[in-house]
């Protein structure tokens, strides 16, 4: 019986430790950072831009990557990290601060084939290039809008969009050729870019793999480099500092191409078809009724502003 | 015989775990195998994981206790036998939606965040400890009850000395499942911003580097392990 | 967009993603079957054993999910081997101490009796072991596919597919319709699996 009576007030006791727990549990520090998980460890990433512009968030909060907009939105952070082509910057009121001091790379997207799956059907390379040029950044943003704000299915998306640019026929041929197997990374960008390559190729006349989603960066190249899946796309930046491992990143679209595809062709076999004019851009955003209050419109102002506190 | 097991189920096994997750976190931190890894892989940043996951946990399983627990003695008095009835089969049907999803579903209704991902925890790990209340009390003989009433107790003394006692090993262990539970679900938990090992576990997996993964997949087993084995110590006190 | 409307225009890739999902699990739980089955007799000729066996699954029942896939990555790659790999792994307590139990339960005098007649072991086994301690084995079976079908789920991570993609999705997006087909369309599965495996039960156990 002195058990249970034991038992009762340590439950008791317990819950009140655990409601008090829940309540303090959040201290709220002005400067939050909220970021996904690439972004906390990537050289193009949190860490080293704090390094370069000289200031340090006062906590870091990684979540998923396609929360980080709804959370600055609602107002729990003053900060986030986002792409630049998302369409909900312009639909939630965010803002992206400029990059005044050029740490971020360009990130160009462009789909890269395996050279042994170019090699023997050469004809990708006309079909799937043909995409690249023709998306600007205003028609990528309204692209990926359609899918997180108004709830389309990505694939409904590509589709609908390659149809008005006559790329694709309504119906695809049977498939003969191939299989070509397609991957994509996770985020919507992403997943409706692998779309285009799918209906594209499947348009060709190709069986096609859909391997669209794979989660994260490293996972989707990998699975090219081990030949997992014969083509995704890929940003320029990305490739240049995370998988060829280089330090400096570069700032010219023309010059990061360049240098990109020959260094891919030679060392992994990997080939860059024509790529997209817009710079999806890692971005830190704010909202923009807040960034206006407290005058920053680039890293560097939002860098002073911590730094005087 | 059995002393001694006690003695060293309650010791050597809590503190050989305990050092095995030292030394994990040694290990990783000393080698992180790369520029990557070691921007997570600092002290401070793997206590703070730790403790994020250990209160998610503690905090959830606790108010999931004290919540079940009265509920399930409540089902289980003869008065409210259909209620106890129709809360068992919603509890059955319900714990085949996983984890994740309840995850999900309360970060859509309440956002992102440290509070959301307890309180997901909190509903996932009622269902154990709701229905093994429940069951552990109605296992108790009939025959003991009569002989009990027989002998003039109130139900009130029934309850407090012979129920209870006699459930309280089922009870411990649906509290045991749903600790061991809740370890896992809270990996889950950095999706939603929740913090916890999860956080390096999912970095690991999207920029593939292997010692993000072991450091994050090795610290949150031993975690369960080790709650899970001393919670089996306390079943086995009770029993 | 009503969320009818919503789950309409998505209805074949819920089609698709349930067959994935559900063909994951049954791989997963068909291999638990024959090695947990096996194993299970196996380990009842030995006392020693027996321990061993069940506490390594009861420890790898209490390795969080997500680590388990995280762990079982660089050795074995993404996709669905690995998925497959982990959800087994999971299945195998359930199973592995049913049949043991089951099979301890047995009364002992009729094995004995039926030692007694001359019958080998592998028959006792078979004729007698086995059919008797049919019904729990299949408890075990029908728990672990149970807790698997909401494992499943998770294993979209490391691009073994199934309907976690909506919930992962749903997420991302911050979607909640998504997720919500994503939870129901797993719900229904797990009941239906469990459903189907009662029914074989009663059917396999009039046979006998």
């Amino acid at each position: 019986m002195r058990k249970y009576h034991w038992l009762a007030i340590a439950l008791v006791v317990a819950l009140t430790l655990a409601l008090v727990g829940c309540g303090g549990g959040a201290a709220d520090e002005e400067w939050v950072f909220a970021t996904d998980h690439e972004f906390s460890v990537r050289p193009d990433g949190l860490p080293d831009l704090q390094n370069v512009y000289g200031f340090q968030f006062d906590d870091v909060i990684t979540m998923d990557l396609g929360v980080t907009y709804g959370a600055l939105k609602e107002g729990q952070v003053p900060a986030a990290m986002g792409f630049a082509t998302d369409g909900r910057i312009k639909a939630f009121g965010l803002v992206n601060l400029v990059d005044d001091k050029q740490f971020f790379p360009v990130y160009n997207p462009a789909p890269v084939v395996r050279a042994e799956v170019l090699g023997e059907y050469p004809e990708i390379e006309e079909i799937l290039g043909a995409i690249g040029p023709r998306l600007d950044t205003d028609t990528m943003i309204e692209l990926n809008g359609l899918v997180d704000i108004e709830g389309q299915d990505h694939k409904q998306v590509a589709k609908d969009w390659l149809l008005s640019q006559n790329l694709i026929d309504p119906e695809a041929p049977e498939g003969t050729k191939g299989p070509i197997k397609v991957g994509s990374k996770e985020f919507t960008e992403q997943l409706i870019l692998g779309a285009m390559s799918v209906f594209a190729l499947e348009n060709a006349g190709f069986t096609v793999v859909d391997q669209t989603g794979l989660q994260g960066t490293e996972v989707a190249r990998s699975a090219l480099e081990e030949g997992e899946i014969d083509t995704y796309w890929e940003y320029t930046g990305t490739a240049w500092l995370v998988a060829l491992g280089h330090e400096e990143p570069i700032t010219d679209s023309e010059e990061a191409f360049q240098k990109v595809s020959a260094e891919d062709l030679e060392k992994n076999e990997l080939v860059w078809l024509d790529y997209a004019q817009f710079d999806n851009t890692y971005t830190i955003m704010m909202r923009q009724a807040d960034a206006e209050a407290k005058g920053i419109t680039s890293i560097s102002d939002l860098a002073r502003v911590i730094n005087e506190r | 015989m059995r002393q001694r097991n006690r003695v060293l189920g309650w010791t050597v096994m809590p503190l050989f775990l305990l050092a095995c997750g030292a030394f994990t976190i040694y290990y990783f931190v000393e080698n992180p195998g790369g520029a990557m890894a070691a921007r997570l892989l600092i002290y401070p940043n793997v206590f703070k994981l730790i403790q994020q996951h250990v209160l998610l946990v503690v905090v959830s399983s606790l108010l999931a206790i004290a919540t079940a627990l009265p509920l399930g003695i409540l089902i289980s008095r003869p008065r409210f036998r259909t209620l106890g009835l129709v809360v068992e089969n919603v509890v059955n049907v319900a714990q085949t939606v996983p984890s994740l999803a309840v995850l999900a579903l309360a970060f859509t209704f309440l956002g992102w965040g440290f509070n959301t991902a307890v309180f997901a925890l909190w509903c996932y790990s009622l269902l154990p400890i709701l229905r093994n209340t429940y069951a552990g009390i109605r296992s108790v003989s009939p025959s003991i009850l009569e002989a009990a009433r027989g002998m003039g107790m109130t139900p009130g003394h029934i309850l407090g000395r012979i129920e209870l006692p006699l459930a309280t090993p089922i009870i411990m262990g649906g509290i045991r499942t749903a600790v061991v539970i809740n370890v896992g679900t809270a990996t889950l938990a950095t999706f939603i911003a929740g913090g916890g090992l999860g956080d390096l576990i999912v970095t690991g997996i999207g920029v593939r580097r292997t010692e993000l993964i072991l450091a994050g997949a090795i610290l949150s087993a031993v975690l369960a392990i080790l709650l899970d084995h001393l919670l089996s110590q306390a079943e086995a006190e009770f029993g | 967009m009503s969320f009818w409307e919503f789950f309409i225009t998505r209805l074949d890739r819920v089609w698709a993603l349930t067959l994935e999902h559900a063909w994951l699990i049954l791989v997963a739980v068909a291999i638990a079957i024959a090695v947990g089955v096996l194993v299970g007799v196996l380990i009842t000729y030995s006392r020693p054993a027996a321990h061993g066996a069940l506490y390594f699954c009861q420890v790898m029942m209490t390795v969080p999910s997500l680590a388990m896939l995280g762990l079982l990555l660089p050795l074995f790659g993404i996709g669905f081997t690995t998925g497959v790999i982990a959800l087994t792994l999971y299945s195998l307590l359930p199973i592995v101490r049913n049949t043991y139990l089951g099979i301890r339960e047995i009364n002992p005098a009729v094995i004995e009796a039926a030692r007694g007649m001359g019958m080998r072991e592998l028959s006792i086994l078979r004729r007698i072991k086995l059919p008797m301690a049919f019904s729990v084995i299949m408890a075990g079976i029908r728990t672990a596919t149970v807790m698997v079908v909401g494992i499943g789920a998770i294993a979209y991570c490391i691009g073994a597919g199934g309907l976690g993609e909506f919930i992962f999705r749903g997420i991302s997006q911050y979607n909640k319709d998504l997720i919500v087909i994503g939870a129901v369309c797993i719900s229904l599965l797990a009941i239906l699996a469990d459903f189907l495996l009662k029914r074989t039960e009663k059917r396999l156990s009039f046979r006998s």
